[in-house]
């Protein structure tokens, strides 16, 4: 580059020469230019390598890697298949078997985790003051019907649980406006799931009672309260 | 199934249009000699105004201590100098 | 001549022959002046504004009443008002005037119609203002980092393409035969980030494709446009002012023309890692993966190039504010690039995804990185711009350790918390998991906290540059410009 000083004349701007900038003058005073000039000789007197290469050590570590990437592609590939999503997945293996069967503890655990324990808590024991608990309560293992309307419209205003009083608004699963709008199949594995976990020993809600339910309160949008519900089904 | 194969293709075609553009690139780029000489090319950042060898910033107000301070340290070989 | 043919002959950015070179540098500073100035105006307004709403979304984290009965203050709404105004207002200003300056250093050329150039600025900010203001009145899309309506999409893309395209003209008429690494990055980067914004909005929010693919669209996006847009950028400017204000060239010139082209092919392919345990084709995310652990190709030979320029010359660095900053910033690079690629990694990422780690690790490219090294360039360019110093050492070195300082301990807390965090999650007992998640966000609280510790060091620092950047553009104490060689002499002494 022409602007690179490759001779042995000096840098070609002295103090004097920027004379339309005197402010600058500081900076070019004689010492600098001396350094400066200093440096560039300096450095020329070190060896010249030219073009220099990949340190070796760099080459060892890109070829291990490539390696590595290659042994990892052919064994977490799936062979490629569009439909072939857990890397584990070995071909002859796994995969192929028929659909697992149908299981509403298994479902249900999963809908609880996934939906019901931000606030009944995982152990079922909800959170003092803010949430009922659903271990032991005879809103669970009691009447069936009365359950799945809760299910269904959800539940507002007070009500007691256990000698506590709790007044909290619990969320629609059923196809009110606002509710999540849950298959029979899925209110069927929840209900049996919370019946059924932490000690609770109750029989499973069968997906027919719950479409009976769900049937006869067709015309109803609003949430129930605790009374309302009472008087339907007194507590046992 | 049909519609993701579709989109796939597409996301393929896409990718393909990205690396191709940058092998293009590169091609371009070893025509016109822009992989030799490369240790000119390291030095087309300096100038006349700022030419190599010369520490062009300082905090300001501090620029003359910096100076003195980097001038002492110049007597020091420099380790890494390189060309 | 038809006004088209001489339009098309007024934008060759050319200088005049014969002219000397300094004067032809100073002219290209003058030209730049105006527009590059006004990014930066931009960038320092949006910074401060992304700052406000990152503190309000951190600290009702850990104390959620904060400001909870305000629809338009709620987390949701503040924590993607912050990511699009610093990301889009100013990540992008930044890169634009940072960029084309660069640019046309490098080309030795300069912008001819900086009407245009400024009249673009303008509407990206309008655009952005408007995607900002959508997403706090509750406008904002589902996609993470498209979150603005898209209404403003079409706006924000013309606007990019009046901008960028400067830089492209530029790269065109280059006075020098040979590219410089970081024009390469640039002009890469000019090209990829219109590329991917344009084929996410379409196939996410437009015309929307169906299924996971959205998905791997969406994280194909998000994921280069932090590494085939902020990082070449951020990379351009340490190639160019790294060596620059050390007054040596890079050390190792080769390897770094090698970091470029491994970014250029592979990366592009990383951000499905995003997606690992997704329902995709899973040979997809293999490639991902693989293709994020390559990445650790360019961060090597980045790391060696700036650590052997660099190296032997602290005190030089430390006497300068812009390389404070930028090596500050390379450092980063290395650290969060290396940290990425082990986040893909199957087994890390089991624990990482979703978690506190996943946040930390975009502030350590987007800030310790990206965002450390345009106040480095910041600090370089604006003197020689307005042809005047810095008014106050003091607030810059105020700047430098309330964010050096801050972003140190939110990185730490976050990526500690994080993990924590992702430990708690994956603890079973019995197929079930341990800890709920009250137990979970329990263990957070003290992590939260610390980063909102953090943050307000950060708000310190940026509130010291805002001070010291309009003080600057006010005239300052312009005497101080005396001293050192960081101006340009101006042959006709002409000021903003
Ligand atoms: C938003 C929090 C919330 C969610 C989610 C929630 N509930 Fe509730 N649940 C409540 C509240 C609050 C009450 C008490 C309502 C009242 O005060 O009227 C309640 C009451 C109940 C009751 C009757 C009282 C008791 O403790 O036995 C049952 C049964 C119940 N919920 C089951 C469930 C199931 C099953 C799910 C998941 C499908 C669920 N809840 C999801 C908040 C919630």
């Amino acid at each position: 580059m022409s602007d690179h000083p490759n001779s042995d004349h000096k840098p070609d701007r002295l103090p004097n020469e920027r004379g339309f900038d005197p402010h600058e003058e500081a900076a070019y005073a004689d010492d600098t230019l001396h350094r400066v000039h200093q440096q560039l000789q300096r450095e020329k007197e070190e060896p010249t390598e030219g073009f220099s290469p990949i340190p070796i050590f760099l080459l060892f570590l890109f070829g291990g890697l490539v390696f590595w990437a290659g042994i990892y592609m052919a064994n977490n590939s799936g062979e490629f298949r569009p439909d072939i999503y857990n890397p584990e997945w070995k071909p002859g293996g796994g995969g192929n078997e028929t659909a697992a069967a149908w299981d509403p503890i298994k479902r249900g655990d999963r809908l609880f985790r996934n939906n019901c324990a931000a606030c009944h808590q995982a152990d079922g024991n909800g959170v003092p003051g803010s949430f009922p608990p659903l271990a032991s309560s005879p809103w669970v293992v009691g009447d069936e019907a009365r359950l799945v309307k809760i299910l269904l419209r959800g539940l507002q205003g007070p009500i007691e649980v256990m000698g506590t009083t709790y007044n909290g608004a619990m969320p629609s699963y059923g196809d009110n406006s606002g509710g999540a709008g849950w298959s029979d199949r899925d209110i069927h594995a929840i209900a049996t799931y919370i019946r059924q976990s932490w000690g609770n020993g109750a029989p499973p809600v069968s997906e027919e009672t719950v479409a009976a339910v769900r049937a006869e309160i067709a015309d109803r949008d609003k949430a129930w309260t605790a009374p309302e519900l009472l008087e339907m089904h007194p507590m046992e | 199934m049909e519609s993701w194969d579709g989109y796939l293709i597409f996301i393929a075609a896409m990718g393909a249009m990205f690396f191709t553009s940058a092998v293009l690139v590169l091609v371009w780029a070893l025509k016109h000699k822009q992989f030799s000489k490369l240790n000119q090319g390291a030095r087309v950042i300096f100038d006349e105004e700022e030419p190599e060898g010369v520490h062009t910033d300082y905090f300001p107000g501090e620029a003359a201590k910096a100076r003195e301070m980097l001038a002492k340290e110049e007597h020091k070989p420099l380790k890494h100098a390189t060309r | 001549m038809s006004p088209l043919i001489s339009f098309f002959t007024s934008i060759d950015p050319r200088q005049k022959t014969g002219v000397p070179l300094k004067v032809q540098l100073s002219e290209i500073d003058r030209q730049m002046r105006v527009p590059v100035i006004m990014f930066l105006c931009f960038a320092v307004l949006w910074l401060q504004i992304g700052t406000f709403f990152a503190m309000v979304s951190s600290i009702k984290l850990h104390n959620p009443e904060f400001l909870g009965d305000l629809s338009w203050l709620t987390f949701g709404r503040t924590r993607s008002a912050h990511l699009n105004s610093v990301a889009y207002g100013w990540a992008n200003n930044a890169v634009f005037g940072v960029g084309l300056w660069i640019m046309a250093r490098l080309c030795k050329v300069t912008v001819r119609h900086a009407g245009i150039l400024i009249t673009a600025g303008i509407f990206w900010n309008i655009g952005v203002a408007a995607g900002v203001f959508g997403i706090l009145s509750g406008g904002m899309t589902s996609i993470e980092w498209l979150e603005m309506p898209m209404q403003v999409a079409p706006l924000l893309a013309l606007s990019y393409a009046m901008i960028g395209v400067w830089g492209v003209i530029m790269f065109r008429y280059r006075a020098l035969g040979h590219v410089y690494v970081s024009q390469w990055y640039i002009l890469g980067g000019l090209f990829w980030f219109p590329w991917i914004y344009m084929i996410a909005q379409v196939m996410i929010l437009w015309v929307p494709a169906r299924g996971t693919v959205q998905a791997i669209t969406n994280w194909w996006f998000a994921h280069n446009v932090l590494g085939l847009w902020y990082t070449p950028m951020g990379l351009a400017a340490i190639y160019y002012f790294l060596p620059k204000v050390l007054g040596r060239p890079i050390h190792s010139y080769y390897l770094s023309v090698l970091g470029f082209w491994s970014l250029a092919l592979f990366y592009n392919w990383a951000g499905v890692h995003h997606l690992i345990g997704g329902p995709i084709p899973v040979w997809l995310i293999s490639a991902g993966i693989v293709a994020s652990v390559m990445m650790v190709i360019p961060a090597i030979v980045t790391a060696i190039n700036h650590h052997m320029t660099a190296v032997g010359n602290a005190r030089a660095v430390w006497c300068s504010p812009t390389l404070r900053f930028i090596v500050f910033g390379a450092m980063s690079y290395t650290f969060a690039s290396l940290f990425g690629s082990a986040m893909a990694l199957r087994d890390i990422n089991v624990v990482t995804h979703f978690s506190q780690f996943t946040v930390g690790h975009a502030h350590h490219g987007a800030y310790a990185f990206f965002t450390m090294v345009m106040f480095g360039s910041v600090y370089f360019m604006v003197p020689r711009l307005l042809k005047r110093e810095w008014p106050s050492a003091a607030l810059i070195k105020v700047h430098f350790w309330g964010t050096a300082i801050g972003i140190g301990i939110m990185l730490f807390a976050l990526h500690i918390g994080g993990w924590i965090q992702g430990e708690m999650w994956n603890e079973l007992k019995d197929g079930a998991p341990v800890y709920s998640n009250l137990d979970v966000s329990q263990a957070l609280v003290k992590w939260f906290l610390s980063r909102s510790f953090a943050g307000i060091l950060l708000t310190i620092g940026h509130v010291a540059f805002l001070v010291n950047f309009v003080w600057m553009l006010a005239g300052g104490k312009s005497t101080r410009y005396k001293e050192g060689p960081t101006l340009i002499g101006d042959k006709e002494g002409s000021t903003l």
